[in-house]
């Protein structure tokens, strides 16, 4: 720990839950949940068949779009992880904070606007884009199943931001409150499709951008100003989560912790910078909030990107809190499992705000966590629905697609509840970079690079997937470990990435394109 | 795609940003590198804006 100012850390102690912080927090979330399965079922209403239960009526504004936008784009990672990632990396983890992660997602609303071509050529799934753009079943249901087991794994991190912020608000038991909050959101999924899930993902996009920027700012005051927090993070040094400190400082933008630390090195950061550039686009349930978006004007289109930027400064307000708790609080969390330094967040919210304060941050950390949670759960099933099944007995009834689909929304929010349950990772954005960095390396070439460049060959993007998920089991928390020099994350990030990158280009150029005719149906003259 | 002048100057210019986001870290360091990574953001979306709009506007027939 570093000299932390010893002033604040006498007088402001690590607070504790209470019977008003549980009553409050419980009735923030529940309001934003009824709200948010409301407008689920008001759009159930609207919500005819198969089709317009996966992409609605195509006709959502650029407001709605650019607050669903990132509100899928930033999940618990961001408004709770990234005090994590703050308070227990210093400024070393800026990096997985995201501070440069409007360049990542503004390439995604310039390259997604043309998943509308594909929605009016009867694509209602990521996956079907795939399939149009190579006349290829076969890269539709890979491309399906690829994405449900990543977007498992992504949704854990979900999981693991609302279980904590539960535990630390109320103090209470926190299974339940993920079998609950876990049930809402099935419901509203279920019911209100891809509608429901466009407009209760804007409303919460809304919700934490609102929250975070008022308590990323507040907590800077609180911890004494920015001045303040600058010097206690440069004399201030790791402590692995149980407490064990060591020497490694964190008052830089490298921390040589362990080479398996996306910030150990500038490899391992320029690793990190180039998930974020392209995770955006390869996410597939952010890409996707572009299929039901209607023609925009050049002026809605602005007003989409201007949303879009706003909200990206929202990690970093978070991240900032995380580095006031350190100043104030010293490495204190780190003794403290399972939740360690992602605690940060929400008991800086409770020591500004009391039990209100609480209440508000606990909403935001749900609203960003559900939302990201049902754009990802409304993809893996349908993944299973529309790709898969219907893939291999096309003549499956719309309405039994349907109801599979509300139906298989159920195992696609349990298995990873259950997997937060049982095993937590200790630190969430570290864990979920893991799956994001396999989103970005496979599925930026494979969707948002196909659907532009013209070259592009099937066995291309069937050659990326296989490879990418290969080297998916070399990362250095899997198999990596055993593999030098996958041992380095920088090093398995980037020759995930780039190597994704050089086969699908290789490939695809070694392999024979589509007819020409059937090119031209997709890349028109005029475009 | 035919590379303009301005669409090649755009493209520096978005190389510049993001090169310039770890020098910045790496010499500068602290909130100054925390909030200018921001900042690069922000002219990096900007340009991408502008040449969305101006250069690549009518191709999203649908």
């Amino acid at each position: 720990m570093g000299s932390i100012p010893t002033v604040l850390q006498t007088q402001i102690a690590l607070p504790s839950p209470t019977a008003d912080s549980a009553l409050a927090v419980t009735v923030a979330i529940a309001a934003m949940l009824a709200v948010s399965a409301g407008i689920g079922i008001y759009c159930f209403r609207r919500c005819r068949n198969f089709d317009e239960w996966m992409v609605g009526h195509r006709d959502m504004g650029p407001i709605v779009t650019g607050f669903a936008l990132t509100a899928t784009w930033l999940s618990g990672w961001a408004i709770f992880g990234n005090a994590g990632l703050g308070y227990t990396y210093g400024w070393s983890g800026a990096w997985l904070i995201g501070s440069m992660n409007l360049m990542g997602l503004a390439l995604c609303v310039v390259i997604g606007y043309r998943m509308r071509r594909y929605a009016s050529m009867g694509a209602r799934t990521v996956p079907e884009v795939a399939r149009i753009r190579f006349d290829s079943r076969a890269i539709q249901a890979l491309a399906g199943v690829t994405m449900s087991i990543l977007l498992i794994v992504y949704s854990v991190g979900q999981y693991k931001a609302m279980a904590s912020v539960w535990r630390l608000t109320t103090g209470t038991d926190w299974l339940w409150s993920l079998v609950i909050t876990a049930s809402l959101c099935a419901i509203y999924i279920a019911v209100g499709g891809y509608a429901g899930t466009q407009l209760s993902v804007a409303l919460q996009g809304a919700i934490f951008m609102v929250v975070g920027w008022a308590f990323g700012i507040a907590s800077i005051i609180w911890a004494g100003g920015p001045a303040q927090i600058a010097e206690a993070m440069s004399s201030a040094a790791f402590v692995r989560p149980g407490g064990a400190a060591t020497s490694v400082p964190l008052g830089q933008y490298t921390a040589p912790i362990a080479p398996s630390f996306a910030s150990y090195d500038w490899l391992g950061v320029v690793g990190a910078m180039f998930m974020f550039l392209l995770m955006a686009s390869g996410f597939p349930h952010n890409i996707a909030r572009f299929l039901g978006v209607r023609k925009t004007s050049k002026k809605d289109y602005a007003v989409l990107m201007a949303i879009v930027a706003l909200n990206c400064v929202t990690p970093l307000m978070v991240g900032a809190m995380g580095y006031a708790a350190r100043t104030v609080w010293g490495a204190e969390l780190m003794n403290t499992g399972p939740i360690y330094g992602d605690a940060a967040a929400s008991l800086v919210s409770l020591a500004i705000g009391g039990s209100v304060g609480g209440a508000v941050f606990s909403m935001a950390v749900f609203s960003a966590a559900v939302s990201t949670l049902a754009g990802m759960t409304m993809i893996m099933a349908t993944n299973m629905t529309r790709d898969l099944i219907c893939n291999i007995r096309p003549k499956t009834s719309p309405k039994l697609l349907l109801n599979l689909s509300r139906l298989l929304v159920v195992p696609f929010i349990a298995l990873p509840l259950w997997w937060t349950y049982t095993s937590p990772p200790p630190v969430l954005s570290e864990f979920m970079a893991g799956s994001a960095v396999a989103q970005a390396g496979i599925f930026f070439f494979v969707v948002a690079v196909s659907m532009y460049w013209k070259r592009a060959t099937k066995w291309g993007a069937i050659a990326t997937v296989v490879y990418g998920m290969t080297l998916s089991l070399l990362h250095p928390s899997v198999y990596g470990k055993f593999v030098p020099p996958f041992t380095h994350w920088g090093v398995w990030a980037l020759t995930l990435m780039f190597g994704c990158a050089l086969i699908y280009v290789v490939v695809s150029l070694l392999t024979k394109p589509m007819p020409e005719e059937k090119l031209a149906k997709i890349f028109p003259k005029s475009a | 795609m035919r590379i303009t002048p301005a669409l090649g100057a755009s493209i520096v210019a978005l190389a510049v940003c993001f090169i310039l986001v770890p020098v910045v870290s790496a010499t500068v360091g602290g909130w100054y590198a925390y909030w200018g990574a921001l900042l690069l953001s922000v002219v990096w979306a900007a340009i991408l804006l502008w040449l969305k709009l101006t250069k690549y506007w009518d191709e999203e027939g649908a």
